[in-house]
């Protein structure tokens, strides 16, 4: 089966010179949940804008879902088959209702009005907000923003998601809910994050990104568990995580 | 205290029921009149009116007088400074000031059972169907959607300020400080515009926002909306012919 993602060789700066991307080539599979780490600054949020094509109009280097981005029509084109959930709900509901957030994508889809709806509908209760069509953005509480923000790319069912840091700024409660709808989705999911425990529950591969990259890319507990790469990257062990290790005289056994 | 003015469209009155594309032309037309009002008996009906309006649309006496505070401090401004400085002398001053007065409130007045009955996002697009430039529909949405965002930033900077000792005073220091936080705000806000457009862009947004809402009127909208229309003639008929 042809790859999801593929990247070749790409390196990518801003506008002032600063680097942001750098040598990097990356192949996802059909199915897999790539998890990215890597300190502040080391390019998980560029990366995710830089495969949609909202840094630059025409991302060259990338391939997605079998389609070859060399130019526009491409990158609009694909854009419909993936998701991008970003870090602060309130730069994605950027509407004065949730229906008309979650409507948005299905309407740019072009989408009979009827089926608009019944997407709303869906996506709202798959992520347990059914009802909560008239109510405004900023009365919701962070974890159900971040559930709307989930639901309005969920009505336009993408092959493949992109989420950037999911669970920040969460109680553990709207954390947990958030976990649960990531595991529930069953297409090819892309997740930037600082929360090593999210990695380890979602992940069938994790990427660890520094100065925008690739430091390493493989098996979630080989990674997460890596204390001179995590060191080396500007990271570290979290320390129940180093707890259990040192419990299990550092086998991870437990996990 | 809640800003939005939307916060009672739910209830149930002549006014909530009227279309809103109807409601929006025919108040504009009262507002219209309002402002081609000349003499103080003119402006005295025309408050009258804008009362009628707000007692049809059933809004809370004590949200419009919470809303209105502001509104009376600006307008008595007039009331203050126009005896003083009118060339007429200061009686003549005193009646353009208390015409200003009144007209500024009767129109306050329509405005909040014009957008009050009716939640905004709809109210707005109600704008865009009457072929109001959708662009600045767009951004009026934008302003309303991003007002509480920004509110909820400049509390958080305000605390950060005072959790350092910070005391406004008329000062160097103060000034700097407040203007610090402004810039901050600034800037803030034009890196959360970069994000919003890629967010829209991201699902598909292609310079037109497209909506589901789906306007109906009858003969009861019409029969309202000119039962305003009239009002609003006959207020400036009233005014030019018999209260001058």
């Amino acid at each position: 089966m042809a790859a999801v993602i593929e990247i070749d060789n790409l390196t990518f700066n801003y506008e002032n010179g600063t680097p942001a991307l750098a040598d990097l080539n990356l192949t996802v599979e059909p199915g897999e949940t790539v998890v990215f780490i890597g300190p502040n600054g080391a390019g998980k949020t560029t990366l995710f804008l830089y495969i949609l094509g909202l840094l630059r109009q025409v991302p060259r280097e990338v391939t997605v879902l079998g389609e070859s981005l060399t130019s526009a029509q491409a990158v609009e084109a694909v854009r419909g088959r993936v998701g991008l959930v970003f870090q602060n709900p309130d730069d994605q509901l950027f509407c004065t209702t949730v229906f008309d957030d979650v409507a948005f994508g299905p309407i740019n889809q072009g989408l009979a009005p009827d089926e608009v709806k019944t997407r709303v509908a869906q996506s709202l209760k798959a992520v347990g907000l059914s009802g909560y069509d008239h109510r405004v953005p900023h009365h919701l509480s962070g974890g159900e923003k971040r559930r709307v923000g989930l639901a309005t790319i969920y009505a336009m069912t993408p092959e493949v998601m992109l989420l950037d840091e999911p669970t920040s700024s969460l109680d553990p409660r709207g954390r947990r809910e958030v976990i649960r709808l990531l595991k529930e989705f069953k297409g090819t999911k892309l997740v930037a994050t600082h929360d090593f425990e999210l990695a380890l529950e979602v992940a069938t591969r994790v990427v660890l990104l520094h100065k925008g990259r690739i430091c390493a890319d493989g098996p979630p507990l080989e990674i997460l568990t890596d204390e001179t790469l995590l060191k080396n990257s500007g990271l570290e062990i979290p320390l129940v995580l180093r707890y259990f290790l040192e419990l299990r005289g550092g086998s991870g056994e437990f996990l | 205290m809640h800003p939005e003015i939307d916060r009672f469209a739910h209830l149930d009155s002549p006014l909530h029921r009227l279309d809103p594309r109807v409601k929006i032309a025919a108040f504009t037309c009262f507002l219209v009149a309002v402002a081609l009002v000349r003499g103080l008996s003119g402006a005295g009906l025309a408050l009258g009116l804008a009362i009628f309006w707000l007692y049809l649309s059933r809004i809370p006496l004590s949200f419009t007088i919470r809303r209105l505070k502001a509104v009376i401090f600006f307008l008595a401004s007039f009331l203050v400074l126009l005896p003083l400085t009118h060339p007429g002398g200061w009686q003549a001053g005193l009646e353009r000031g208390g015409v200003i007065f009144i007209k500024g409130l009767a129109m306050v007045l329509t405005i909040i059972p014009m957008f009050g009955t009716t939640p905004f996002n709809v109210s707005m697009k109600a704008l865009a169907r009457l072929h109001l430039p959708v662009r600045l529909v767009t951004m009026i949405l934008f302003a309303y959607r991003y007002l509480f965002v920004f509110a909820e930033e400049t509390r958080t900077m305000q605390q950060a300020l005072k959790a350092r000792g910070f005391k406004a005073g008329s000062n160097w220091r103060t000034f700097r400080s407040l203007g610090n936080l402004v810039g901050l705000m600034v800037v803030r806000a034009f890196e959360h515009t970069e994000r919003i457009y890629q967010a829209m862009v991201a699902r598909g947004f292609k310079e037109k926002f497209g909506t589901l809402y789906e306007f109906s009127w009858g003969w009861p909208d019409a029969l309202k909306g000119a039962v305003i229309v009239l009002a609003s003639a006959g207020l400036v008929g009233v005014d030019h012919l018999w209260l001058r």
